[in-house]
């Protein structure tokens, strides 16, 4: 005849172990899952200006970053680029996807005349999905 | 109690436990944000005290460091083999482009020597013009500057001729009728001149000889030796022009340098045989730092082909020995990225931190490889002034040096006729024709997606400097400049279904200056943006006036509401240049209106539409240039010269069929 697993066991107690296990599973599930990716298209020197005004955007990679920080100088994506470059680089842009996002990172202290210059560049190539990023202290 | 009963009651716990911190989280931002870990105390860039969470990981050992190392340069060497095989097909074509324009030079035929030295007539009745202008006396004689100025004008005109006719392979027989009848003209002017400047000469020969008198004296009796110096060349000119035409050979004693040293000896200009540039195997056996290195040099190599082809193509377009030529044109110096051979050679870290510098130095190199690229392609496409598809088309020398050949004639010819010298206001050039050939040919360059429409098109060569677009064709608009000045509207970009019809004013532009204006002759000295628009760099101008330093150029970008662009920096005695881009939706059959106090020159994708002369005040019927305008985005640059006094100038376009209308 035979033997019942459990039936000469008399201590019974709640063993802690898998429960423990549980948890930390859960844990590294959501640790995981809710890890933050770093952008890189962002230029770390600007102090973007503030608003209240503005709305939260769901981080997308595709969106075009457009940088000019208080000296004047001019990032695309990251990357330091004269306006020549620019003005290629949205030619392309337009050529492959008009609609495309663009988001402009400018300083608070940026020369104004060089803001419009890029949106006068945006505008002649017919690129019209531009937003400006400012920093709101409830998103960022 | 069932056996499995505490399982199950643990399991249930902790699913509750654990949906119920999520859900915590999920609804409580605060807690969200409330990070549980080791606070510790460092000093920040500042010399600040903040608290930061302490981490603590674990330290990889040699091993692991190696491999992260090597598989990150594994992936970024891949982007770094992509930038090279591209560089080296670039630097490639360049350099194959140059040593076929620098081997057209080395054999010069008849009809490019008498180019030459039309070319040299030209500078030199520009010269005698411009003496003229600086003295008082000549200048008030009426008969002596008309001769002058029609001299001029002859001469220019004659220089253009011949250099179209050098460009051809077989020069049609009416053309060199042409040139020869013009020859003649020349001739006879440069006398008249002669003999307008030996009265002068005689006139004041004659006149009470106090000190002042014995100054004038010498001045004119050194400008009467140049007139008949000029005079002497230009009958013997005449006589070679006429014994070529006639009996299609040039005498023995014809020499004229072009530069190059006769067949056997070796240029001074001439670089030993190039190294080989590396082959795809090479490339593929190469590390990340000896890719870097190599992009680099192929970098450099990239810039001397660049301005061995612009000098070559210069002159052979002015007949220039390709020395001077070398001298008289920008070599732009492309980024060759930071340094990174050390940080590179460390391909074998050994700790976290040699590893974290390592790729650090892997990705700028990355950066830098793409913008090399980037620049040699933009390079590429300057040179060539054709699209990519081109390429595999041009890869025999014989095609190439047709196409180059071509390319060199239809410039040529745009040249000539975008001369506005001795025309009267309002006329219209029709360029119509030379610009669609000129798109056939070099494809394009630039943006955009050019139709079949605009790229077809036979090539007539009898039809010398005029185009079939005969029908339909003004050869003067007269302009209601009051109504143009009050109804024109800024624009940059043309589409036919808007409702904006009429003329539109350019009037956004990237403006540099002041470079100094040469003293005589001056559309024949380049600057910089003549070779290159590049609108990030700065270059050395004019001596400042008052700080007698030279000013540092860079591009400015004007916005203007008046039909009127005002130059930034306005000073007299300057040359500016203007670069702007204009949109079509499709091909445009466009009339443009430059107009310009004092001087300006058009060139639109490169080619030159307008060449303005003498120092004329701002009209806007100066003359008129109907042009195409390729569908996407034409390139206009315009060179702006100011004698004394203010300078400005505009640039208006009206689509043919509104104007019609």
């Amino acid at each position: 005849m035979p033997r019942e697993a459990y039936q000469d066991d008399d201590d019974v107690a709640l063993s802690m172990s898998p429960l423990i296990d549980c948890v930390f599973l859960l844990l590294i599930f959501f640790l995981v899952t809710t890890m933050l990716k770093k952008d890189l298209k962002n230029v770390e020197h600007l102090n973007l200006p503030i608003s209240r005004s503005s709305l939260e955007v769901p981080p997308d990679d595709s969106v075009m970053a457009i940088a000019i920080d208080a000296d004047g100088i001019i990032y695309v994506n990251g990357e330091s680029a004269t306006i020549t470059e620019l003005l290629d680089e949205l030619r392309i842009v337009e050529q492959e996807d008009p609609d495309s996002r663009i988001r402009l990172d400018t300083d608070a202290n940026t020369p104004f005349h060089r803001l419009v210059e890029v949106l006068d560049a945006l505008s002649f190539r017919n690129l019209r999905n531009v937003g400006v990023r400012t920093y709101h202290e409830k998103y960022d | 109690m069932n056996s499995r009963t505490p399982l199950l009651i643990a399991l249930l716990i902790a699913l509750l436990l654990s949906s119920a911190f999520s859900l915590t989280l999920y609804f409580n931002e605060n807690l969200r944000k409330t990070t549980f870990a080791m606070i510790e105390e460092v000093k920040n860039e500042n010399g600040e005290i903040v608290k930061r969470v302490k981490v603590e990981k674990p330290r990889p050992n040699r091993e692991q460091v190696r491999e992260i190392a090597r598989n990150q340069e594994i992936k970024k060497r891949e982007n770094l083999k992509e930038n090279a095989r591209k560089m080296r097909n670039i630097v490639g074509e360049l350099e194959e482009a140059a040593e076929a324009r620098r081997r057209s030079l080395e054999s010069p035929d008849a009809w490019d020597m008498m180019a030459a030295r039309a070319a040299k007539l030209k500078l030199a009745s520009g010269t005698a013009q411009y003496y003229l202008g600086k003295n008082r006396f000549l200048g008030s004689q009426p008969g002596l500057r008309h001769a002058t100025a029609t001299l001029v004008n002859r001469s220019e005109h004659h220089a253009d001729h011949v250099r179209v006719l050098s460009f051809m392979e077989e020069v049609p027989a009416d053309a060199a009728r042409i040139a020869l009848d013009q020859g003649r003209q020349f001739a006879e002017q440069a006398l008249e001149v002669q003999q307008s400047m030996q009265s002068c000469y005689t006139e004041v020969q004659q006149r009470q000889q106090s000190r002042e008198q014995k100054k004038l004296e010498s001045y004119i009796k050194q400008r009467f030796q140049e007139s008949v110096d000029l005079n002497d060349q230009a009958q013997a000119y005449w006589k070679d022009l006429e014994d070529l035409v006639m009996n299609k050979a040039l005498p023995d004693s014809v020499q004229v340098a072009n530069g190059l040293p006769p067949p056997g000896e070796e240029s001074p200009d001439q670089v030993a045989a190039p190294t080989p540039l590396p082959t795809e195997e090479e490339i593929e056996a190469m590390d990340a730092a000896e890719l870097y290195q190599s992009l680099q040099a192929m970098t450099e190599r990239m810039d001397e082909a660049f301005a061995q082809n612009q000098a070559a193509e210069l002159a052979q377009f002015k007949h220039l020995p390709l020395k001077q030529a070398r001298e008289e044109i920008y070599a732009p110096k492309s980024d060759t990225g930071p340094d990174l051979d050390d940080q590179l050679a460390q391909n074998l870290p050994e700790t976290p931190e040699q590893f974290q510098a390592f790729n650090e130095a892997l990705s700028q190199a990355v950066q830098a490889a793409d913008r090399m690229r980037r620049q040699a392609e933009s390079r590429r496409n300057q040179a060539f002034n054709q699209a990519e598809n081109n390429k595999s088309e041009q890869a025999q020398a014989a095609q190439l040096n047709r196409a180059l050949q071509k390319g060199g004639e239809l410039k040529a010819r745009m040249a000539m006729a975008a001369g506005n010298a001795g025309l009267p206001n309002g006329n219209v050039q029709d360029m119509r024709g030379l610009m669609q050939q000129n798109y056939g040919v070099s494809g394009q360059g630039g943006g955009g997606t050019l139709s079949g429409n605009a790229a077809s098109g036979g090539f007539d060569g009898s039809g010398f400097g005029m185009s079939d677009f005969a029908r339909n064709n003004p050869k003067q608009i007269k302009l209601g400049i009051r109504t143009v000045l009050a109804q024109a509207l800024p624009g940059r970009r043309f589409d036919m279904k808007s409702k904006r019809k009429g003329w539109i004013f350019i009037d956004t532009w990237y403006i540099i200056g002041p470079w100094e204006l040469p003293r005589a002759n001056s559309f024949d000295h380049h600057f910089p943006p003549e070779t290159l628009v590049d609108l990030g760099a700065s270059y050395a101008g004019k001596i400042h006036p008052w700080k007698k330093k030279p000013m540092q150029l860079r591009w400015h970008f004007v916005q203007s509401e008046s039909l009127r662009i005002n130059p930034p920096d306005e000073l007299s005695g300057s040359v500016y240049y203007a670069y702007t881009e204009v949109f079509c939706e499709s091909a445009m059959d466009v009339v443009v209106a430059v107009a310009s106090d004092d001087r300006a020159k058009l060139w639109i994708n490169d080619l030159v539409v307008f060449q303005d002369e003498g120092l004329s005040g701002w009209r806007l019927d100066e003359g008129f240039r109907r042009i195409l305008l390729k569908p996407g985005y034409n390139k206009l640059l315009v060179r702006l010269e100011n004698g004394p006094a203010v300078t400005y100038f505009s640039v208006l376009m009206c689509p043919f069929e509104a104007l019609e209308k």
